[in-house]
């Protein structure tokens, strides 16, 4: 026990207790004291660190898989080990406690005895003494200095059982808290022991349940994917899926053939468009939205172009409505297309899609020159107009993204100064005037027929033909319209807010004609098409239908003025609007013509030609295909 | 095939795993793992097969020369030494002739003509395979294998085959010929592999929009925040992708009853470069550290000669281009240096510097890797310190980055040890055990199930190691 030896050590200092000595014999108890409360200090201070050690290493990780060496650190070792540690110091610890709290009598005297008995003082006796004065005299001086002795010697065991007790009394609580740690560790442990004997069990259990979760999903998906019906078009994309590679031994060596099978099964999963749509969820909740406004696709650099292709259903081939029954089958094929009228930064603000347009100011410079030369070869008898449509960039985009747009406006104007014998026909300014009005829909990167109306207008004061009032044509509205743009950026701000789809039947009497790229399958069909079982995505087709074909109105106006109109999509819009201006209209995609433009027009004696494009058109590839089709 | 497409996902491995289930024996199962991993290279190479096989065919005879001469040290150093010129040349032939030839071009009167050549995928990986193993032939450290269709196995395995982790020969010798899978490492397996999914699906594949949206436009018109933002997303893209990866390709390993090491250690905890190197692409680094750097042919030169080469060697790995090399170099340079300091004094430097200065390395080091252009390099880092006379911050970095605040909060997140986390947690006690095993479950569902579905438009699901 650290109290004895220490006394001990005291009390073989007092047995030559000196006046001096004594004030040594102080300093020594001073020192031990000192020590005492050092060991003290290191017991709190050590040794509920090494208690700690459990917390660390026993939540040992479980073997880990890609490590198949035996984990000596396995948490029952470690646990096996922390325990003995604690039991034994928990037996410590009680023990001085007990003799802490309750210093027992007998223990309380005990220091005292184990004072050894001081070296009795050599007498010298009388053989040795002859005097016997001396003699009585050592005599007395013998027993006064034992009775000295014996005095100091009591005074110190009671200033060192004092001691004791007042050491015993401090140490106490902090025994009590180093007992309660250990309890609060030891529980752990046993926690932990008990988790990790029952881990195997429980990993076996859990492992059941995640390997059967886990592999029905897998096949199941596997066998759905395998035996629903896979779609082939994309309605909200407007494109055709890819579809099944055609084997051969060169498709194959050129790793075509495999790659199609790949692009095949995850282009055409079931329920494509549900799925699409969970996407475009998954995808909103990636962000933040409250700004209300999001872009997609490339951030716009306003310098050089960003067209990207664009594609057209075309329900030419695929639409073929049986007028006995009045129902429509679509069997969609999609011809892969190069056009590009479609911006691949789109902005959503307002609930509205903005392509962002692009490029520099003079960017139409290849387009003027084209539509120059156009006019050029027709001659002075042919009047040829331009008309370059803005898109929604220009009159929605917020201020605060205005610098990612290139005015179209300053773009629109540089083409008008720069044709030459061209006319040009504002469409900015006159959709401008209206921009509050539904000129163009929300969810679709197309006008609407309010704006083509308004442009169509503007057209024919400049060719100076009549033009018939809105009111002598019927509106027919449509709910649920979500167009290209959805499918262009996957926003689902678009999906979630449809809005009405709208057009204008004319009242006038005319008659549509069809033909194919080249001028062959002449076929009759109404201008406009029904849009009953058309899928919401692509009722902007209800102007014929699609772009690649040639169409043909003949109205009954006789004006002797018959008009080509060379378009992308944006120029369907316009046709039933002129329907009481021209003789003749000649629909024509610059995209998709075959024959020679030029001769054709002089042999069908066309009077007037149009050129009406978006602005993306008109700065992208659409430009160069004016020159295409002059000189094919 | 990739892992993450839905061909592979519900198509090829549950095909894989039913006939893997169904074999009765361990041979049957090595041939219709065999099987299944030559259809898997030949679906993506069906003309680069043949190269992987008669690679396979000549290394397997190089195997048995070496043991042959096993007792005549001389003999069998000359055999390893025409092996390694042969495998060497191999990938020289294929992944840098056009490299070469279009530098060599560049010295006046030199016209030589550029071999058009197409990368086989994964060659890198598996060349760096079958060296491990002659070289730890030679030097006594596997034994030899004489069964040809093992080491076919051990090349081809399709988990590991196209991007690695390089698994060495002695991790996979005794499971190649001999191995168990218990349910709960078929389990772990499965789980390993839903993690590593949803790393590539759902963070670098949506990542990778972003880094598109700002390096593939014009890096000069970037402002300040733009460019740092784009890299710091860059490095995140690239770290889930390739871990992502690695992860599926190591729990794929368990699901069939290999245990592979591991790849990645969050790389970006990281406080030094070289402690940046011990945790991305161990499996590449430590390939180098063993078979170049400790090679004695460098001696006392070690630290100076062996160290840039290998660092030159490792940029060089990464593809036939300058700016990987560069990007090699640059990291050695770092590593280097702090070798230099030394370890005792780099203690000594407070935390915080120690993680600014590791994390600013790595972020500039992706920015190397990123771009093959220099000029668009410099551009880059021209904005980013704001040379290029740029705004510090405009609407569309601070939409871009409100718009996928949650996806950047996530992978930032994800940089941390968040599994090993909960692994810990686990043996607290039995109810912890249970309801983290269970919480563990339904994240697998779900993320399983969010994984495919975005993959069924996933217009950005990038394959980064085509170069590699």
């Amino acid at each position: 026990m650290l109290t004895s030896s220490m006394l001990g050590n005291d009390s073989n200092e007092i047995d030559v207790a000196l006046p001096e000595e004594q004030a040594e014999a102080q300093k020594l108890r001073e020192t031990a004291a000192v020590q005492r409360k050092k060991r003290r200090r290191r017991i709190s201070k050590v040794e509920p660190e090494k208690e700690r050690i459990p917390y660390h290493t026993e939540p040992a990780p479980p073997p880990s898989p890609a490590d198949p060496k035996p984990n000596t650190d396995s948490p029952s070792a470690l646990a096996a080990e922390a325990y003995q540690w604690i039991r034994q110091r928990s037996a410590e610890m009680l023990e001085q406690t007990d003799t802490a709290v309750q210093p027992k009598p007998e223990e309380f005297v005990n220091p005292v005895e184990m004072i050894t008995e001081p070296e009795p003082i050599a007498i010298p006796t009388a053989v040795e003494r002859h005097d016997p004065l001396e003699r009585v005299q050592a005599a007395e001086q013998a027993q006064q200095q034992r009775k000295r002795q014996e005095e100091q010697r009591k005074l110190h065991m009671i200033e060192a059982a004092e001691q004791y007790r007042a050491e015993t009394a401090a140490a106490k609580p902090i025994v009590k808290r180093q007992l309660r740690r250990a309890e609060r560790v030891w529980q752990k442990t046993a926690k932990a022991v008990q988790a990790e004997q029952q881990q195997p069990k429980i990993d076996r259990r859990l492992a059941i349940v995640n390997s059967v979760c886990c592999l029905a999903l897998v096949f199941g998906i596997a066998a759905a994917a395998l035996m629903l019906e896979r779609p082939t078009v994309s309605e909200i994309e407007n494109r055709n899926l890819a579809a099944m590679p055609e084997f051969s031994v060169s498709n194959y060596l050129a790793g075509k053939y495999t790659a199609g099978i790949s692009e095949w099964y995850d282009d055409t999963v079931p329920h494509r468009e549900t799925f699409k749509h969970w996407t475009a969820k998954l995808r909103q909740m990636m962000g933040w939205h409250k700004t209300g406004a999001t872009i997609h696709g490339d951030v716009p650099i306003v310098q050089e172009t960003t067209t990207t292709a664009v594609t057209t259903i075309d329900p030419a081939l695929s639409v073929t409505t049986t007028a006995a029954t009045g129902t429509t089958t679509t069997t969609t094929t999609v011809p892969e297309d190069d056009g590009g009228e479609l911006s691949n930064s789109i902005l959503i603000h307002n609930k509205r899609g903005i392509m962002l347009y692009g490029g520099n100011e003079t960017i139409g410079e290849g387009y003027a020159m084209s539509v120059n030369q156009f006019k050029a070869a027709l001659g002075e008898q042919v009047q040829v107009y331009s008309m370059v449509v803005p898109t929604p960039c220009s009159f929605y985009t917020p201020e605060k993204f205005q610098y990612l747009v290139t005015s179209e406006e300053k773009a629109i104007g540089y083409i008008a100064s720069r044709l030459d014998g061209v006319k040009h026909v504002d469409a900015y300014g006159a959709l401008e005037q209206h921009a509050d009005e539904p000129i163009f829909m929300r969810t679709d990167h197309h006008w609407s027929a309010l704006g083509a109306f308004y442009a169509a207008e503007t057209f024919s004061e400049v060719a100076r033909v009549p033009f018939a009032r809105m009111s002598s044509y019927t509106k027919v509205e449509k709910e649920g319209y979500v167009g290209t743009l959805y499918g262009y950026s996957g926003d689902i701000t678009l999906k979630e807010n449809p809005e009405t789809f709208f057009y204008y039947v004319p009242s006038a009497q005319y008659t549509t004609t069809y033909y194919n790229r080249s001028m062959g399958g002449k076929h009759q069909r109404s201008l406009l098409l029904d849009l009953t079982n058309i899928k919401p995505a692509s009722w902007y087709l209800v102007y014929m239908g699609s772009d690649d074909l040639v169409c043909h109105v003949q109205t009954e106006v006789k004006n002797s003025r018959k008009l080509a109109i060379f378009k992308d999509s944006y120029g369907n819009a316009l046709v039933p609007w002129l329907t009481s201006s021209f003789e003749e209209i000649y629909v024509i995609d610059v995209r998709y013509f075959e024959p020679n433009a030029i001769t054709f027009l002089q042999e069908r004696g066309v009077t007037d030609v149009l050129f009406a494009m978006n602005s993306f058109s008109a700065s992208g590839a659409n430009a160069r295909k004016i020159d295409t089709i002059r000189t094919q | 095939m990739v892992f993450s497409s839905l061909i592979f996902l519900y198509l090829f491995l549950p095909v894989c795993l039913l006939c893997y289930g169904l074999s009765p024996s361990i041979t049957a199962k090595n041939v219709v793992l065999i099987i299944f991993s030559l259809v898997f290279y030949a679906w993506g190479e069906p003309v680069y097969i043949l190269l992987l096989l008669g690679s396979v065919l000549v290394n397997y005879l190089f195997g048995l020369a070496i043991e042959h001469n096993k007792d005549k040290p001389k003999q069998s150093g000359a055999w390893l030494g025409v092996s390694l010129v042969f495998n060497i040349g191999l990938l020289g032939v294929f992944k840098y002739s056009a490299f070469i030839v279009e530098n060599l071009n560049l010295i006046p009167h030199v016209d030589l003509p550029v071999p058009d050549l197409r990368l086989p995928i994964g060659i890198s990986f598996y060349t760096f395979q079958i060296l491990s193993y002659l070289i730890d032939l030679q030097w006594g450290k596997v034994a030899c294998q004489k069964n040809p269709l093992y080491f076919l196995l051990y090349i081809s395995m399709f988990p590991q085959l196209v991007a690695g982790p390089i698994v060495r020969y002695s991790i996979v010798e005794q499971e190649i010929r001999n191995r168990s899978v218990t349910l709960t490492e078929f389990s772990q397996g499965m789980t390993r592999f839903i993690l590593g999914l949803a790393k590539k699906v759902i963070l670098a594949n949506h990542l990778s929009v972003i880094v598109e949206t700002f390096l593939e436009a014009d890096v000069s018109q970037l402002t300040i925040v733009g460019a740092w933002y784009a890299l710091i997303v860059y490095a995140l893209q690239v770290y889930f992708d390739f871990s992502g990866y690695s992860d599926m390709a190591i729990g794929m390993g368990l699901m069939f009853g290999f245990h592979f090491d591991e790849n990645f250690c969050h790389p970006f905890l990281c406080k030094d470069i070289s402690e940046f190197w011990q945790r991305w692409h161990i499996s590449l680094g430590t390939f180098f550290r063993d078979y170049l750097l400790y090679v004695p042919i460098f001696g006392k030169r070690r630290k100076y000669g062996g160290l840039f080469l290998v660092w030159f060697c490792t940029g060089l790995w990464h593809g036939a281009s300058w700016n990987f090399i560069i990007w090699g170099l640059y990291f050695g340079f770092f590593v280097f240096l702090e070798q230099c300091i030394g370890k005792k004094q780099m203690k000594k430097i407070p935390l915080v510097i120690r993680h600014l200065y590791s994390k600013l390395v790595v972020i500039i080091g992706f920015g190397i890797f990123y771009f093959e252009d220099m000029g668009r390099l410099l551009q880059c880092l021209r904005s980013m310190i704001g040379l290029n006379g740029n705004a510090v911050f405009d609407q569309v970095t601070r939409l871009s980055m409100l718009n996928n605040l949650w996806l950047l909060v996530a992978a930032l997140v994800c940089c941390f040890p968040l599994y090993d986390w909960l692994q810990k947690l686990r043996n607290r006690s039995t109810s912890m055990s249970y309801s983290i095993g269970i919480l563990q479950n339904v994240c697998n569902v779900a993320l399983l199930l969010v994984s495919s579905v975005l993959l069924v438009d996933a217009t950005n699901n990038p394959f980064l190691y085509f170069r590699f």
